[in-house]
């Protein structure tokens, strides 16, 4: 893929849920292989949005759309499923990940990994292969292979959920990857270790969403976009900088700057 | 309800020589099923207590059909090789291979002198857990004569395999008495008595398999088991029927014995299982788990009677249900008087593939002892559908999903027993739990 070429671009998107609006006419774009961070207060409607990309069926959409680059042309995900999705490169880590108890973690990666191979056309790999191809991905990560053999998430800290969602990610390689914050709960050192490692799962063909509260995140992250979201519409978009603006005058300030532009 | 006065016919009825209490077995199911129907008047299922509930089921099955029982078995037609020389091999109830092998002794219970007189103090150790009126005690009791009685002492190295299989003959050119009786109910009761010696270890694989048969089949099996002093006995069996099934199994445990019993059951018509379990011994264990998938009506009732001083007993039980499945679990725990420090768990676990499955779980304790711990539990539940969205949102399909989470809930009672999730019986059972649902019930 090009660089330049957009990967994601939301217009005019309007969600509910039961009847309430969440989200009211959101736009957005992230060219292929840009990191864009979401940031705004709490409620604002930051999940909501990486879920309904998702295709979480809970969501409504009401108006507008999200388009996806598939083979160089945009195509709406609206009619799609969550799985159909997911098949197609758009990948979510979620803040809080279910334990699935039962749900071995390495026959988990497995039958995801070759769920996405079998649609896009890729040969499945036999046992040995995928195993090799785990074990190089687990050394990259300085995981512990001991971690394959676990429950899906059963009994996990709060760091080691986050590890295994960047595992996910780094095993089926996504070309829209979306981290709900995946910084939350992590102490000074954890969070340099796994901003670390998904800046290793950085690269040209591969986009992030980043939905962060924390700007120490992000200055590991280096995003060449930061949007701020509030009452359930982007109010402005900006460099890294606007991450250091939030901080120091907070999201009314922000969005006060915003509006007055707007006038 | 309507209940036809001539649902039996004895001019079909082919009875081994000298087994008369064959019939009076059979007859007492049905008279039982009788008297049922006629006290609640109506065909709908009113009781939860999966005793009445699996007569009623199986009288409204049975109806109006005669009963046959098999005169013979023909190993050589229906095996396809020749058995080890672990495995004690039974075709409608008949012994049909005998194992050799040391600390091992196999026979038929009509050729064991005193044989009734262990059996009488076997079932008056078990009187806590079998009903006077139970019939389908009542019904293997009727069998007792061809069944088998099998020894095991310290000197038992390796694993027992006890198979058993239904073999409908009715097809069969060679047997003239049963030409005329495809529309009758064919019987296979298989009945089995264990005596394991004091300090001695055995592993023993128990399958049943009911033989797809364009006929209606009943497999009924009965397992007594008495485990001597300081013995480690593993149980794991599988039964999986295309037609009726009804099974019980009784277990003794003498002092500082240990029981580790897995239950693995299924069937597409009606299923039926119950366990009971006295804890006769000081420190004596039992560990019982079991899995049952109900695809028309399933019943799994658990008995365990506390009665020694320190005794431990865990219950892990499973079943989910599909299409219009339904089913019950009853697991109860008797802790007696003077049964100090019992440690008595159970925790069942149900789970309904559709809408129109249901499952009754009832859970009960019943404690005459202070001094003891005991906890219970239960859930009934569908599929989560945030596991299922995570699942998805990694790929997979829909059915993928589905399928993953149906051997995840599976998991837990297979995870120590990967020999028996890999039987073929087990596997087709998790396949057609998947099938099943793919297909929408």
């Amino acid at each position: 893929m090009s660089k330049g070429l957009i990967v994601l671009e939301i217009k005019d998107l309007s969600v509910s849920v039961a009847g309430k609006a969440i989200l009211n006419g959101v736009n957005l774009c992230i060219p292929s292989g840009q990191i864009h961070a979401l940031m705004g207060p709490n409620g604002s409607g930051k999940s909501t949005l990486t879920h309904v990309i998702a295709g979480d069926p809970d969501y409504q959409v009401d108006s507008g759309d999200i388009l996806f680059e598939v083979h160089g042309k945009p195509m709406s995900l609206l009619s799609l499923s969550t799985d159909q999705r997911a098949r197609l490169g758009v990948f979510l880590s979620f803040q809080y990940p279910p334990e699935i108890s039962g749900v071995m973690n390495r026959e988990f990666l497995k039958a995801s990994f070759h769920a996405i191979c079998k649609d896009q056309g890729i040969a499945l790999m036999d046992d040995d292969s995928f195993e090799d191809y785990l074990q190089g991905i687990m050394k990259s990560l300085d995981m512990e292979s001991d971690f394959l053999n676990r429950e899906l998430n059963v009994d996990f800290s709060g760091g080691e959920k986050k590890r295994n969602e960047i595992l996910q990610l780094a095993v089926l390689s996504p070309r829209l990857a979306m981290l709900d914050e995946v910084d939350s709960g992590l102490d000074i050192d954890g969070l340099k270790v796994v901003a670390d490692k998904l800046k290793s799962l950085h690269d040209e063909s591969r986009s992030f969403l980043l939905v962060t509260h924390y700007n120490r995140f992000l200055h590991h992250m280096a995003p060449h976009k930061v949007h701020v979201i509030m009452d359930g519409r982007i109010v402005c978009s900006g460099g890294a900088d606007l991450a250091e603006k939030i901080e120091s005058q907070g999201y009314e300030g922000i969005c006060d700057e915003a509006l007055s532009v707007d006038t | 309800m309507k209940f036809q006065a001539d649902y039996f016919t004895p001019g079909l009825w082919s009875a081994p020589a000298g087994s008369s209490k064959d019939l009076h077995g059979a007859l007492t199911i049905y008279q039982q099923a009788k008297r049922e129907a006629l006290i609640t008047g109506d065909e709908h299922i009113v009781c939860p207590q999966n005793y009445k509930y699996s007569l009623k089921a199986l009288q409204a099955s049975l109806a109006g059909k005669s009963l046959i029982q098999c005169s013979s078995a023909h190993p050589s037609a229906y095996l396809s090789s020749t058995p080890s020389s672990q495995e004690v091999v039974m075709i409608n109830g008949r012994l049909v291979h005998t194992p050799s092998q040391q600390g091992l002794s196999v026979q038929l219970m009509r050729d064991r002198l005193r044989y009734m007189d262990e059996l009488m103090d076997f079932k008056s150790s078990m009187a806590g857990v079998i009903r006077d009126d139970d019939v389908f005690y009542q019904l293997s009791e009727s069998f007792m004569d061809h069944g088998v009685f099998i020894d095991i002492d310290h000197r038992f190295e390796g694993r027992l395999w006890l198979k058993s299989y239904v073999h409908d003959d009715r097809n069969d050119s060679i047997d003239q008495n049963h030409r005329d009786s495809s529309q009758g109910l064919y019987l296979a009761p298989s009945t089995v008595f264990i005596k394991v010696a004091p300090d001695t270890r055995c592993t023993i694989f128990e399958s049943l398999d009911g033989q797809r048969s364009s006929h209606d089949q009943w497999m009924h099996s009965q397992m007594n088991l008495d485990i001597g002093q300081g013995a480690q006995v593993s149980v794991q069996r599988v039964s999986h029927s295309e037609s009726y099934y009804t099974g019980t199994c009784h277990s003794r445990l003498a002092r500082g014995a240990h029981l580790e019993h897995v239950n693995v059951i299924g069937g597409t018509s009606l299923t039926r299982f119950e366990h009971g379990v006295v804890l006769e011994g000081d420190g004596s264990e039992a560990y019982l788990s079991g899995l049952g998938c109900a695809e028309h009506h399933l019943d799994q009732r658990v008995c365990v009677v506390h009665q020694g001083r320190a005794t431990v007993s865990k219950q892990t039980f499973k079943s989910l249900a599909y299409g219009e499945g339904h089913g019950t679990f009853d697991g109860k725990m008797r802790i007696l008087e003077n049964s100090w420090d019992a440690d008595a768990r159970l925790l069942t676990h149900n789970l309904l593939l559709h809408d129109s499955a249901r499952l009754v779980a009832i859970p009960e304790l019943i404690c005459r002892c202070d001094e003891v711990k005991a906890s219970h539990g239960a859930t009934v539940s569908e599929p989560s559908t945030a596991d299922l969205w995570y699942l998805q949102s990694r790929g997979m399909t829909q059915s993928q999903a589905y399928e993953m989470l149906i051997h995840a809930f599976m998991a837990e009672i297979f995870y120590h027993h990967r020999h028996l999730a890999q039987h073929p019986l087990c596997q087709a059972l998790t396949a057609r739990a998947a099938r099943c649902l793919d297909q929408g019930g």
